[in-house]
């Protein structure tokens, strides 16, 4: 008898001692690389640490679809619900998923609806014609393939391919030898302008399929 | 003084009837006879009788902390996770003016933002020229120490040769690879694609950096930028 209350003590002590993380408060201050250095592979919260140091650097290469899957596995970890690293994965899973629906809606083929010519003095509309082709890569998915068609003004068409790295805000700068080009997305549509010594050529393009 | 229950004369202290009506004294109480022989006490049960009483109060502590743990996670669950805005996580603000001390320390992500923007500082750092261009007006210098500086200057030569052309090469694509800390210092590796005008070719860097925390602010302390073949 005295043996059984023994032993069922010292189990009630085991499953309250459960051995704390010693890196918990690098990883509270999102220092996952520091908590990596510091943590031996017995400390429970070692897994979550280098997982968000992979997590991180798909997120920082703009590799959406492969943070999507790392914060996935970081969600069937053994964390609480409130635990902090848990609640940054989730943050910037719903931001790469966030991203990868924004960037489908982008993609598709667009032609001009309006057409200005800004030469600071006044702001004029000119005919144009054509249309481009916009698809993003992967893994590298703010990467897009711009595809030219017949695409100017009437007397001189480009009909040609750029490739062009766009910031998460999806718009992109491209300094061109007299000028430069800008290309922004938006609920509208997409707007490329081409600055240059003559003036700015805005043209306003509407997605051909909606 | 006892009484006779039935009459009420006072009862001798050793009588066992009333002196007056002979009603025998039925519940006198002898305290001094009566006490209980206690028996002997078992020091066994004494320890077992702790362990139970220490076993009872810990489960009921550990019971309590755990419905503390279900009640806050319900409050997580009240205030759903959000998706970071995304100047949280883009180029948006700039990294290099960003401070830190020691109780706001650079998270990790903040060291990945500040290579990132380095990178966008590289086509503009492989047209230097030390005969005609004053050091000081290169974003490069904001992110890097002179030697680190210089060293990429001369790395950045397949660039250079071909930045000849009025347009600028331009960053395609930065892919982080390796991220560690080693004490104070971080150790980042990335592989880098810039697009030259001419003919649209693309070279490909393997870079390593080492990122330190200068008194406030973040720096780059070293470069090692090797051109991978294609």
């Amino acid at each position: 008898m005295r043996m059984f209350a023994i032993v069922l003590l010292c189990s009630l002590l085991m499953g309250c001692s459960e051995e704390p993380s010693r890196i918990q408060d690098e990883l509270d201050m999102g220092q996952y690389t520091k908590a990596v250095d510091q943590a031996t592979r017995q400390d429970p919260m070692d897994d979550a640490a280098q997982l968000m140091v992979r997590l991180e650097t798909q997120f920082a290469s703009y590799h959406f679809h492969d943070a999507v899957t790392t914060a996935r596995k970081i969600e069937q970890l053994p964390l609480t619900q409130d635990n902090s690293v848990r609640l940054r994965a989730k943050s910037i899973q719903l931001s790469a998923e966030a991203m990868i629906e924004r960037l489908k809606q982008a993609a598709g083929t667009y032609q001009i609806e309006r057409s200005i010519l800004d030469d600071g003095l006044q702001e004029q509309s000119f005919p144009a014609t054509g249309q481009v082709k916009v698809s993003f890569g992967k893994p590298h998915t703010l990467l897009a393939t711009i595809q030219y068609e017949q695409f100017g003004t009437t007397d001189a068409t480009r009909s040609d391919t750029e490739t062009v790295r766009f910031e998460p805000d999806l718009s992109a700068r491209l300094a061109q030898s007299e000028g430069l080009v800008s290309y922004v997305f938006s609920r509208a549509g997409l707007t490329v302008t081409f600055e240059g010594p003559g003036g700015k050529r805005i043209y306003q393009l509407k997605k051909a399929d909606q | 003084m006892e009484r006779c229950s039935l009459c009420g004369t006072p009862l001798e202290t050793e009588a066992t009837a009333c002196s007056y009506c002979k009603h025998p004294v039925l519940k006198k109480q002898r305290f001094d006879e009566d006490l209980p022989v206690t028996p002997p006490v078992n020091p066994r049960r004494h320890v077992l009788s702790f362990i139970i009483i220490f076993a009872l109060a810990v489960g009921s502590i550990g019971t309590w902390y755990a419905l503390t743990q279900i009640d806050s996670a319900r409050t997580t669950l009240a205030a759903p996770v959000q998706a970071l805005p995304v100047s949280d996580w883009s180029d948006e603000t700039s990294a290099y003016n960003q401070t830190y001390s020691s109780e706001n320390p650079p998270a990790s992500y903040d060291i990945l933002k500040f290579v990132r923007q380095y990178t966008q500082t590289v086509p503009e750092t492989a047209n230097y020229s030390k005969a005609t261009d004053t050091l000081e007006t290169f974003s490069a210098i904001q992110f890097a120490t002179l030697d680190a500086f210089q060293s990429e200057v001369g790395a950045l030569r397949t660039i250079h040769v071909a930045s000849d052309s009025p347009i600028p090469p331009r960053l395609q694509t930065v892919d982080f690879k390796r991220f560690v800390s080693k004490g104070d210092s971080y150790q980042v590796r990335t592989i880098e694609t810039y697009q030259l005008p001419a003919g649209h070719q693309l070279v490909t860097y393997d870079v390593r950096y080492n990122v330190r925390l200068h008194t406030d602010h973040l720096q780059i302390t070293h470069i090692v930028r090797t051109e991978v073949p294609a």
